[in-house]
């Protein structure tokens, strides 16, 4: 689907682009925002990623567009921080408040929803900062062992015993936070 | 470690990639004939997984999907990158083909050594784009990244399109310039000699002024898109008039088709090389096809009965009605003309 997009785009179909922005940008968005907890930056650096994707045709990576789009997304934050002289926090704890507006239809499942949904993001705001990335590369945007290695530069066996030591990680600490 | 004799540890530390799907065939059987046979085992791989779901449905509420998130800032992403994508060599080559076929018009008036200046300009002029923007050209690619400090960019689209024009035209023009300066086969120089009445001489350079102007008058407020999707609707979100863009086309065209091929070769000819030349460029269906042969037909003519300005006149209007329908995009999905 996305190597067929691809493809095209870099025949010079504007129209696959178009496509490939309507399935990642929110994507992009998402982990530009997570990874520096500013909105408008966020869909500036979320922009520019795409834009670098438009310029990069005809040589767009055809087989691995996706973890080539995170790494260049990566990249721009990093340097981004580096510019703004801003650490890098991968947190989930600022989404908290650009929450679906759809609890307000089910105030009891909401508010339960909301409850778990806020341990969940404190214990992942406590995790380490590269296992929330691989977490949030994996769990929530779906990236492949290899995708996440080629996005993030690591080896596919480090992206598998680090996703793993990241999960038992949150794992006991979400028990922990149970017992409490 | 041999996977038949798979430990306790060996698989815990699998149990993730197992989850995933990410280990491979024999490594995800031991693991499965492991889990089967340890109860200890099993009871860590279901509590990870429950761990994993919990995580997984956390991470989903707390980054939401926003359905209308790739829509909504499409138009403005358009924007930055028409900014981005550098519009000089567009305007410059505008200018030249304008220029070398203005020239090829208002020979007969101006002193040999004018018009070689004027060969020389439209020659470097049409040399410097192919370098600055061919994407294709290696030496170009180097080029492009020495002078802007890094390759890609400028906006491939546009670069495609005014290749062609590069090609047809460019080096058509340059064949003439050389001719012009040095001589050449008696049937290029017809092209330069060819007897033209004051009409047909001024008409062209008359129907420039008036069309540009005109082409700043509808173009006005234009440039704002709600999506982009083909190519007329990417050149509308363009900074660059697509009015303006469309008539200078349109122009060069007439200028080249009728002034030239048609008054020299014939109307048949004109017709066939337009007719293939919109074909190849613009849209490759046989209905658009058809659509080219008319309007050359018709275009002919114009210019059998009325000289170049009319004809040039009706393609300019037909430019424009093609681009005042890009206003309507849902209509004109997948259509990419132009001409």
């Amino acid at each position: 689907m996305d190597t067929d997009l691809v493809k095209r785009f870099n025949a010079g179909d504007v129209e696959a682009f178009a496509e490939l922005y309507r399935s990642y940008f929110g994507m992009i968005r998402s982990y530009h925002f997570v990874l520096l907890r500013k909105t408008e930056l966020a869909e500036n650096l979320a922009q520019e990623t795409f834009l670098r994707a438009f310029q990069a045709a005809p040589r767009l990576p055809v087989d691995h567009f996706k973890p080539w789009l995170f790494r260049v997304a990566r990249h721009l934050a990093i340097d981004e921080a580096r510019r703004g002289k801003r650490q890098i926090t991968v947190s989930l704890e600022c989404v908290a408040g650009v929450l679906p507006s759809g609890e307000a239809s089910d105030p009891a499942a909401g508010a339960l929803r909301g409850e778990a949904r806020r341990r969940i993001t404190t214990i992942l705001a406590a995790l380490p900062r590269h296992y929330q990335e691989l977490l949030l590369l994996r769990d929530l945007f779906g990236l492949s062992y290899d995708e996440i290695g080629k996005a993030t530069g690591l080896s596919r066996e480090a992206v598998k015993s680090a996703l793993h030591r990241a999960r038992l990680e949150f794992r006991q600490r979400y028990a922990e936070s149970e017992e409490r | 470690m041999d996977p038949n004799k798979a430990t306790c540890a060996w698989t815990r530390d699998r149990l993730s990639a197992f989850l995933d799907g990410e280990l491979r065939a024999a490594e995800h059987a031991a693991v499965s004939r492991h889990l089967e046979a340890c109860e200890a085992c099993r009871r860590e791989y279901a509590g990870l997984a429950a761990a994993l779901s919990g995580l997984k449905a956390g991470l989903t509420e707390a980054v939401p999907e926003d359905p209308q998130a790739g829509e909504l800032p499409y138009g403005e992403f358009v924007g930055k990158l028409a900014r981005r994508a550098r519009l000089w060599p567009l305007a410059v080559v505008a200018l030249g083909l304008f220029w070398f076929f203005l020239l090829l018009e208002l020979q007969v008036y101006l002193a040999p050594l004018a018009l070689h200046i004027l060969a020389g300009l439209a020659a470097v002029d049409v040399i410097a784009f192919s370098l600055l923007s061919a994407p294709w050209l290696p030496l170009a690619a180097r080029l492009r990244g020495t002078l802007r400090g890094g390759g890609g960019r400028g906006g491939h689209l546009l670069t495609s399109l005014w290749i062609s024009f590069i090609w047809v035209f460019g080096l058509l023009s340059l064949a003439f310039a050389w001719v012009k300066l040095f001589g050449g086969p008696p049937l290029m120089s017809g092209l330069l000699r060819l007897p033209r009445s004051p009409a047909a001489v001024w008409g062209p350079a008359m129907s420039t002024c008036v069309a540009l102007a005109g082409a700043a008058w509808l173009g006005r407020g234009r440039a704002a898109p709600g999506r982009v999707g083909s190519l007329p609707q990417f050149l509308q979100g363009l900074s660059v008039n697509p009015v303006l863009v469309a008539g200078l086309i349109g122009l060069a065209e007439e200028l080249f088709f009728r002034g030239a091929v048609q008054s020299t070769f014939g109307w048949p000819w004109a017709v066939v090389s337009f007719t293939i030349e919109q074909y190849l460029l613009y849209e490759r269906s046989t209905g658009f096809l058809m659509a080219a042969a008319v309007l050359a037909l018709g275009l002919g003519w114009l210019t059998q009965t009325g000289g170049v300005l009319p004809a040039a006149f009706g393609h300019l209007a037909f430019a424009w009605l093609i681009v005042g329908r890009w206003r309507q995009p849902d209509e004109l999905e997948g259509r990419d003309n132009l001409g």
